[in-house]
């Protein structure tokens, strides 16, 4: 294949923005249709375009695909190309990107059913998955902020998608601006490397931070620049502020967007940059204690919260939280490899959250109650989704959480701390949340966000059709699965840390359970499903006895 | 003797045709016939005029009058003004009912004054030339015999004749040291004096004030201005149009001539007078322009606006005065600004003379709407109030940046800076006018008609204006010729 | 061959203005269709031109296609045009705005043959400016602007249009005053009007300070880009004028005073510009943030684009006055684009307020509901106007910061250019919040009838649209040609 492939990628999601935007909305808008499947069609062809990239960089020897460069603009000294830089890092990224994306495309034909936006909801979906993908392929610093800022955008219209609703459109302007805020420090990061080395270059600039030509305070302060964004993008405290108003926007988009893919491209920016952060140790300090404490702190608001949207939200935040710290304190393998799990097995959360409203009409567990019996493929995907996230041997997130755990266990026993109550907080309110959701008895519901729905919610919830139902199992394989690649160290070895373990895949599958701190930490998840349930199951089980027997 | 008589034909053809006016106002009812003459005579003495463009300087009568292309220039000045005045007045005169034929023959009159004293070179033919347009003036400016336009003339009159005094006493007393009343005689006595001397000789320089003041009431220079409104707002519009440029042209040209000839040696001595007359600019543009700003009839308007002009012009003076070595720019600003100045305000005058005659009013509330009661009135008057702003594509722009150019170079920047400023200001009621005229409501939808006399006036002012605006080389070329006689 | 390109392109506008004034009662269609042609012609032969222009390393700093004719002799003044990669970019801003805004004025109604001379009138002395190289031509044009925006902002204007007139007018004069003085200075320095011959040039003696000489010259350019503190009459003038001469004024008309800084103080006078570079830096941040932070708190839509046009202009000069290649290539690349994005933005209020009767932000809610094809044009401007990448603005904001950050003009540059990056983040601040009170909530009943826009004015702000991502996606297109007049005298500074 010629090696500018993975422009196509970029490419035909945006064709597909620009072919809604153009041509289907202002002439075809009959046939609002045509835009779903469009943007099915190239996303889905994205997505084995992206496998494709992954094989090929498995394959290839240093795990890098060359890819020629195009001239953009030349003023003086300032001389800026684009290109697309295809590491391991890119090739895992926009397999995430894309394969989310397809299920949450194809879920949110059943999900955007009749909505009189559906098409406008197409074209800024297609908008967004552009721009993510222009950020992961981006070989160029200038170029990942154009696209930084154009997933900014995409989150921001999606979020006021519902631009009548006052508070869809507060949310959506205080999501752009806070991240803004981050990305002040960003881009004076890129006008410091500039300033410093002349290019926008990322090889060249691992090159120059390598040879230490790039150290010092300058280095340090051009981390920090890029942690800012970073933080802005990824919610970290104190930007954090807008992911849970973020929720505004329809659920598929939450869960693509502020679950999966965009939230994470901070993460992602950070470990870009890794060869830059290393190298200074003021930088990965402050990024593992950011990331510390943001993971315990939203996950102490996340234990209180009654909506579910909110309760994944701040869920989202803590484990983006989670992933700094694998960054801070261990390697890019460990922070993108929690990523990547997390980014299935949230966005099968928040979808779970998705076909739950639309079942019932509302994002309030406490009108829900009672559902696994309406809803039981929503119910078991979404218990093996808070399973996985709980970090429950053998699932995905288990495998992730615990390289994380061990990092911070070596790196600062203080940072393990926050660590491992945060696992135990987690434990506690995903379970909290399935217990209230789909124990007990129903507790009513309420009209439907959008109330345009074909079907009525006169006959109390009901199991969402099938085009929602199968990205939810889909993904629910994933969220049980994806975390074993890297049982053998093999992910890790991709991205260019440490080497792949001589053990059998059977050897480490069962040898984790023979360590300490991997029993220690699903313990403390153990106990914290177990709280959920004496908390908000048993007792509502005894009260509800007490009551029938009065 | 006799031969020397051709120098002087337009004067003489002029007043030819003065007497011919007033001899047939006797015998003839339609008085129609009458501006026709006195335009047929102004275009002869015009001709005339351009006959004597070409022939080499020269002073005539014993150096009372001298021949040369500046005297020429400001004739020939006077004489289109004349026209254009006799033009507009078309439908004015009908006021004066049966005294048409004076005021034309008068008017032409005081242009034979005007005409002898920009080309005398002795203080005795200027004095004698300056009076006899001053005494045709003050009937002029009384001509309507109602009680305002008679108290401008008596005003017009007394103060005129103290100017008069004044003048007088400064000639007497440079006549008194120097001992010579032609002013190349008295730059030879004043070039011999020690320096010493001179510099110790106030009779002269008291002389040389009071010649100073004697014609800043004739520019209307602070502090000698305080005529101006009254006179202006009398008058009857014509003359007052004809105050404003002819007789104020004239003005600037013999004192130009007087300081520049004879004062002209030592340095010294002509950058003192430089330097009087630059403060006197200062103040005579910047009352001039605050005091318009809250003026409310168009007469007096223009009164204070030719006042601040008149401030611009002395800048101009003052850099011909400051000037080391003749550099044409320099010589040639201020006759540049003149011949602008003259055809920008009498453009403005003759459209006020079109409306006033149908409104009846001076008032410039009374303007208000005009641009749709009369379209081209409202064109014209607004191309010439932009040109008096000074902003293009007017010879207003041209004029200022000319002038003010030649005072950069004498190092005056100080002064061009004030003025300019003062120029921002001068734009406060201009534009004021402008804003009434365009954005004003109507009082009422009576549409607002002229004569074509009075089209052909104020077409040929504005066509003009925007000319020089736009090419104004070749113009530029002819004041330089003009001013060639400064050279030193 | 001379064809007299440039000639054309200023007096086809003329050519226009004289039509409409011979035809003695033409229909108002006529006029705007004369007026149309007269402004599409112009642009059309400037497209011309900017396709001949000569991107040779050979013709860097050359004027191209230069017209040389003795205007005065008595001053040795020249009619002398040419274009240089810093002046053709401004050319075509202009020439591409005047079209604009006759198209944006397709439904006056009130003196529709005045209005269009005098919108038309204005491209022409705009376009003057841009393509003067001889001192006292383009102090001419310089004046000329004024007439016919006087005119337009008083009789077609709306609320305090006279004071606004002439606050606008004072000001301007005020600046052109003593400008005129610096150039009557300038020219007994150096004994020249021509422009290309006072590039670089050497001053010997003077017989006034050149600091002195700097800022005469400096007055009438600050008070036109505005600069901070003189920036107060801009948003009388923006709010009250009508579309069209919104659009030019914020358009093409501020940028006259960033060219003359560029074209004449830091060409003429480097070492100057040089020593007061902080002073200017500090003007332009100051601008920047005061800018934004006023912009926050204005609740009439005009207005508060009026006001994030000072903070714009503040990048401008923060590009001009860091001296360094890459700066001056920011700010006049910001000038353009910040012409394309303050002219949609302004001829979007103009719709908006066509068909509401309110610029007022209390009154307005949801109607993104009622008029689907503004809210996207509208939000693209927005979008651009703070700086999203993928826009004019982006590109021109960035390279400006990229410039400035790196100069050594300035000690403590980087401080500077870092408090402007601020600014940014307030940008998106008041653009958001301004698109969400006029666009989202809920609908308002009394806007239900509302129209959203027609061909005419789908046609104009699309072109607009088109512009603002040409240049953001692909900028070389305008930079290699600033490049070529921005060189020679990025070289003058020596930085």
């Amino acid at each position: 294949m010629p090696t500018q492939v993975p422009w196509l990628i970029f490419l035909l999601p945006f064709f597909s923005f620009l072919f809604i935007g153009l041509v289907l909305r202002p002439f075809l808008s009959k046939y609002p249709r045509v835009g779903g499947y469009l943007t099915i069609g190239t996303v889905g062809i994205s997505c084995a375009l992206s496998l494709w990239v992954l094989g090929a960089v498995i394959a290839a020897p240093d795990h890098m695909l060359l890819v020629d460069d195009i001239q953009w603009a030349v003023v003086g000294n300032l001389n800026i190309h684009i290109g697309v830089l295809v590491d391991a890092l890119t090739a895992v990224m926009v397999v995430v990107v894309t394969f989310v994306s397809l299920m949450v495309q194809i879920y949110s034909q059943g999900y955007m059913k009749g909505d009189p936006g559906y098409l406008r909801y197409y074209a800024f979906m297609s908008l967004f998955t552009a721009c993510m993908l222009g950020l992961v392929l981006a070989n160029n610093i200038l170029f990942m902020f154009v696209f930084w800022e154009g997933v900014g955008l995409g989150s921001y219209l999606l979020i006021g998608f519902w631009f009548h609703k006052p508070s869809a459109a507060n949310a959506a302007k205080k999501a752009f601006i806070v991240t803004r805020l981050g990305d002040f420090g960003f881009l004076a990061a890129i006008l410091i490397l500039y300033a410093q080395t002349g290019t926008f270059d990322t090889g060249t600039l691992y090159k120059l931070v390598a040879a230490g030509t790039l150290a010092g305070t300058t280095l340090t302060w051009v981390a920090i620049g890029i942690f800012s964004g970073a933080a802005g993008k990824s919610a970290q405290f104190p930007l954090h502020v807008w992911l849970p108003d973020a929720m505004e926007g329809p659920t598929p988009v939450s869960a693509l967007i502020h679950a999966a893919t965009m939230v994470a491209a901070g993460v992602f920016l950070v470990a870009r940059f890794y060869p830059l952060f290393s190298h200074s140790t003021e930088a990965m300090t402050v990024v593992a204690v950011i990331g510390a404490f943001t993971a315990i702190f939203a996950a102490s608001i996340g234990l209180v919260m009654n909506d579910i949207k909110r309760v994944l939200a701040y869920s989202t935040i803590s484990q983006l939280g989670f992933m700094m710290l694998g960054l801070g304190v261990g390697s890019v393998a460990i922070g993108i490899f929690h990523l990547f799990t997390h980014a299935f097995l949230k966005a099968l959360l928040f979808l779970g959250s998705g076909s739950v409203n639309h079942g019932t009409g509302t994002f309030d567990m406490r009108l829900m109650g009672g559902l696994r019996k309406a809803m039981p493929w929503t119910y078991i995907t979404f218990v093996i989704g808070a399973l996985s996230l709980a970090g429950i041997w053998p699932l995905a997130g288990f495998w992730s959480k615990d390289e994380i755990l061990v990092s911070a266990f070596t790196n600062n026993p203080v940072l393990f701390g926050l660590a491992i109550i945060t696992v135990f907080m987690t434990a506690f309110y995903m379970f909290r949340a399935i217990f209230m959701t789909f124990h007990g008895e129903y507790r009513g519901g309420a009209e439907p966000e959008h109330g345009t729905h074909g079907d009525s919610h006169s006959q109390g919830p009901h199991e969402s059709p099938a085009v929602m139902v199968v990205p939810l199992v889909v993904l629910a394989v994933l969220a049980v699965c994806i975390g074993w690649i890297n049982v053998t160290g093999f992910f890790s070895q991709l991205m260019g840390s440490g080497e792949a373990e001589a053990v059998s895949f059977v050897q480490g599958f069962f040898g984790v359970l023979t360590h300490p701190l991997p029993l220690i930490s699903l313990i403390v998840a153990l106990l914290g499903i177990l709280l959920a349930y004496a908390m908000y199951c048993a007792s509502v089980r005894k009260r509800d006895r007490k009551n029938d027997i009065i | 003797m006799m031969d020397q008589i051709r120098y002087i034909a337009p004067e003489i053809s002029l007043l030819c045709f003065a007497l011919i006016v007033i001899v047939l106002d006797l015998f003839i009812k339609p008085k129609k016939v009458l501006p026709v003459i006195a335009v047929a005579g102004s275009f002869v003495a015009l001709l005339a005029v351009l006959m004597l463009w070409g022939v080499p300087v020269t002073d005539v009568f014993n150096k009372m009058l001298a021949v040369d292309q500046f005297g020429l220039f400001f004739k020939a000045l006077i004489l289109v003004s004349l026209v254009l005045v006799i033009l507009a007045s078309n439908r004015y005169v009908l006021k004066f009912e049966k005294f048409q034929g004076e005021f034309y023959a008068l008017l032409m009159l005081s242009a034979i004054g005007l005409m002898l004293l920009v080309s005398a070179i002795n203080l005795i033919t200027i004095y004698v030339a300056l009076e006899l347009s001053s005494i045709s003036l003050y009937v002029l400016v009384s001509f309507l015999k109602d009680k305002q336009s008679s108290e401008a003339g008596l005003k017009y009159l007394i103060l005129g004749a103290v100017a008069s005094a004044i003048l007088l006493y400064g000639m007497a007393l440079i006549f008194g040291t120097t001992g010579n009343t032609c002013l190349t005689c008295i730059a030879d006595y004043v070039k011999g004096m020690p320096a010493a001397s001179l510099a110790g000789s106030p009779v002269l320089l008291i002389g040389l004030v009071l010649l100073i003041s004697g014609f800043g009431f004739k520019i209307a220079s602070v502090p000698f201005q305080m005529w101006v409104p009254d006179v202006y707002e009398g008058a009857p519009t014509p003359i007052t149009a004809y105050l404003s440029v002819a007789s104020k042209a004239a003005g600037f040209a013999v004192i130009a001539r007087i300081l520049l000839t004879a004062f002209g040696m030592p340095a010294w001595l002509h950058n003192d007078w430089a330097m009087i007359i630059a403060v006197l600019a200062v103040l005579t543009m910047t009352v001039g322009n605050i005091v318009a700003l809250v003026q409310t009839n168009i007469k007096r308007l223009f009164g204070y606006s030719s006042i601040a002009q008149a401030g611009y012009l002395m800048v101009g003076l003052a850099a011909m005065g400051m000037a080391a070595q003749a550099d044409s720019t320099i010589r040639s600003g201020l006759i540049f600004f003149l011949f602008s100045y003259t055809l920008t305000n009498l453009g403005a005058f003759i459209a006020i003379i079109a409306i006033s005659n149908k409104i009846n009013s001076d008032n410039i509330d009374d303007y208000s709407g005009m641009a749709k009661r009369s379209p081209l009135l409202a064109t014209g008057l607004t191309i010439c109030l932009v040109s008096l702003t000074g902003l293009p594509p007017t010879a207003g722009l041209i004029a200022k940046i000319y002038i003010f150019s030649g005072a950069v170079d004498q190092g005056l920047l100080w002064l061009v800076i004030i003025a300019v400023i003062n120029s921002c200001i001068s734009a406060f009621y201009y534009f004021k006018v402008v804003k009434v005229m365009w954005m004003g409501e109507p009082v009422n939808n009576d549409e607002v008609t002229s004569t074509w006399p009075e089209w052909l006036a104020l077409g040929f002012c504005c066509l003009a204006v925007v000319v020089i605006g736009i090419i104004p080389g070749a113009f530029m070329a002819i004041t330089q010729n003009a001013a060639k006689i400064f050279g030193i | 061959m001379n064809l007299n390109l440039l000639s054309w392109i200023i007096f086809l506008p003329v050519i226009g203005i004289v039509i409409i004034a011979l035809l003695p009662k033409p229909g108002q269609k006529t006029v705007k269709w004369i007026a149309l042609s007269a402004t599409l012609a112009s642009f059309l032969v400037s497209i011309a031109v900017f396709l001949m222009f000569n991107r040779s390393e050979a013709a860097i700093g050359q004027m191209q296609f230069e017209e040389k004719l003795l205007w005065i002799p008595a001053i040795n003044s020249y009619y002398h045009l040419g274009v240089d990669g810093l002046s053709l970019p401004l050319v075509i801003l202009m020439t591409f705005l005047g079209v604009i805004s006759v198209l944006v004025s397709w439904k006056v109604e009130l003196r529709p043959k005045q209005f269009f001379i005098w919108v038309l009138m204005l491209e022409s002395s705009i376009l003057g400016v841009f393509c003067s190289l001889d001192l006292i031509l383009f102090f001419l044009f310089w004046e000329l602007e004024l007439i016919p925006m006087f005119f337009l902002i008083s009789i077609w204007g709306s609320g305090r249009k006279e004071y606004a007139a002439y606050k606008y007018l004072i000001y301007t004069l005020v600046g052109s005053a003593f400008m005129l003085a610096g150039i009557l200075s300038v020219y007994f320095i150096t004994h020249t009007f021509d422009i290309t011959a006072l590039r670089g040039i050497q001053i010997g003696t003077s017989f006034i300070p050149l600091t002195v000489l700097f800022f005469l010259l400096m007055v009438g350019f600050a008070i036109k880009l505005p600069v901070f503190p003189l920036h107060t009459w801009l948003p009388d003038a923006h709010t009250n004028a009508p579309t069209a001469a919104s659009v030019i004024l914020a358009g093409a008309l501020l940028k006259m005073g960033g060219y003359g800084m560029i074209r004449l103080c830091v060409s003429m006078l480097p070492q100057v510009a040089l020593q007061y570079a902080p002073v200017m830096c500090t003007l332009a941040v100051i601008g920047v943030i005061y800018g934004a932070a006023v912009t926050l708190r204005q609740t009439d839509l005009k207005r508060l684009i009026a006001y994030s046009s000072v903070s714009h202009m503040g990048y401008v000069l923060l590009g001009i006055f860091a001296l360094n290649q890459v700066s001056l290539t920011g700010a006049s690349l910001q000038m353009f684009s910040h012409g394309v994005i303050t002219g949609l933005l302004f001829a979007m209020v103009g719709l908006v307020y066509d068909k509401t009767h309110t610029r007022d932000l209390n009154n307005l809610s949801g109607l993104a509901r009622q008029m689907p094809i503004i809210v996207v044009v509208f939000s693209i401007a927005g979008l651009a106007s703070l700086g999203l990448p993928g826009t004019a603005g982006f590109v021109a904001e960035f390279i400006t910061f990229a410039g400035s950050f790196t100069s050594v003009a300035v000690a403590g540059m980087k401080i500077f250019t870092l408090i402007a990056v601020i600014g940014i983040v307030v940008t998106s601040g008041y653009i958001l919040w301004m698109l969400q009170r006029v666009f989202y909530g809920y609908p308002l009943d009394k806007y239900n009838g509302v129209k959203d826009a027609d061909a005419v004015e789908m046609i104009s702000t699309f072109a607009v649209v088109a512009v603002i991502m040409l240049v953001g996606i692909y900028p070389a297109i305008l930079t290699n040609v600033i490049y070529m007049g921005i060189e020679p005298i990025a070289k003058l500074i020596g930085m």
